[in-house]
């Protein structure tokens, strides 16, 4: 029997999020996952805090390379730690250069979450199409300006301001699990928790009446994988069989009109479009793009 | 950019695996696993 291509994705992204934690010891005693596997950083945002996770955060990783004291310096005299900001971005390029924002689609466990979320029956609003351009000020202001240049100390490292005062992946799956376990005794709570807490919330309530908000708003993995999806090897191409009737449009889970910009940004290459065309106008292809003028 | 040729688009991918393994090679993996395998405050929203 055949899977649906939105069954498969489903299961994709479950695996993904099976595999990529794999220390459920740490949700029983509270510790977090210390082993080599920890260099490589997971296609998707997912916090290297959360007790089970043996990968990476992308995001986490990259500002705190950049925030390390002297890392411009360190960058163009070759000093190894801050050379290491190569292999992360190669990485998430080279994953983008291929096929676009896929791992939004396929493997990142909040857009799994979010997915999940928006499934829950309420009413259903839009995100506004200017909102989206927000996630390229974060991934500039907040990935990149703040770690590299705020410093408390002159010549001392920064902070990572994304996981700081936004990440809501970092509270969901290593905040909350790990201030409950720790019960007060470790973990100073103050302003900041109950921000980041706040943010969260906000987050998953937006993600039940939008879909993926976060996606398409904040992320700044979004952002990187968005811009590079524009040139990317693989992408979607729509024929001129296309009719423009729009059913593309309802199922898209981030709302976009594929038949007026098949390789857009916000495409996180899901498919679902293909399905639902009713002319099979929509197909995966490499390279390239062609329009649809419509009938 | 949108109509960048094939091999231009398998060209920016075969760079950015070159970079992340020469960033790997000759950079220090290490810096990411110190503080992937530490708690990290800021994430937590206690830092």
């Amino acid at each position: 029997m055949m899977l649906s291509r939105e069954r498969t994705r489903r299961l994709v992204q479950f695996a993904s999020l099976l595999l990529s934690n794999l220390y459920f010891k740490g949700w029983l005693d509270g510790s977090i996952f210390t082993g080599r596997t920890k260099i490589f950083p997971i296609p998707g945002l997912h916090c290297y805090s959360c007790p089970s996770s043996v990968l990476a955060c992308p995001v986490g990783s990259l500002q705190n390379i950049i925030s390390s004291e002297g890392f411009l310096g360190g960058l163009s005299s070759g000093r190894a730690d801050a050379l290491v900001i190569l292999g992360i971005l190669g990485i998430l390029l080279a994953l983008g250069f291929l096929a676009g924002r896929f791992a939004c689609g396929w493997i990142c466990p909040f857009g799994l979450l979010q997915d999940l979320l928006y499934r829950i029956p309420t009413p259903k609003f839009t995100v506004p199409a200017t909102w989206r351009n927000a996630k390229y000020a974060i991934l500039l202001l907040f990935v990149i300006y703040l770690p590299m240049f705020v410093r408390r100390v002159p010549g001392a490292g920064g902070d990572p301001w994304f996981c700081k005062v936004i990440c809501p992946s970092g509270t969901l799956t290593a905040g909350i699990p790990l201030v409950a376990y720790d019960g007060g005794e470790t973990f100073q709570l103050g302003f900041l928790f109950s921000w980041k807490v706040a943010v969260l919330l906000v987050i998953l309530v937006w993600s039940v009446t939008s879909r993926r908000p976060f996606c398409r708003t904040i992320c700044p993995l979004g952002a990187l994988w968005g811009l590079a999806g524009k040139i990317s090897v693989f992408g979607m191409r729509v024929d001129d069989s296309c009719v423009r009737c729009g059913k593309c449009r309802t199922v898209c889970p981030v709302d976009i009109a594929i038949f007026e910009e098949p390789n857009s940004a916000e495409c996180i290459r899901c498919g679902r479009c293909i399905d639902a065309c009713p002319v099979n106008a929509i197909h995966h292809d490499t390279g390239g793009e062609k329009v649809a003028r419509g009938r | 950019m949108k109509n960048l040729p094939l091999f231009c688009r398998i060209l920016l991918v075969i760079i950015a695996v070159a970079a992340a393994v020469s960033g790997y090679v000759w950079g220090d993996p290490t810096v990411i696993w110190q503080k992937a395998a530490n708690v990290c405050l800021e994430c937590i929203g206690v830092g």
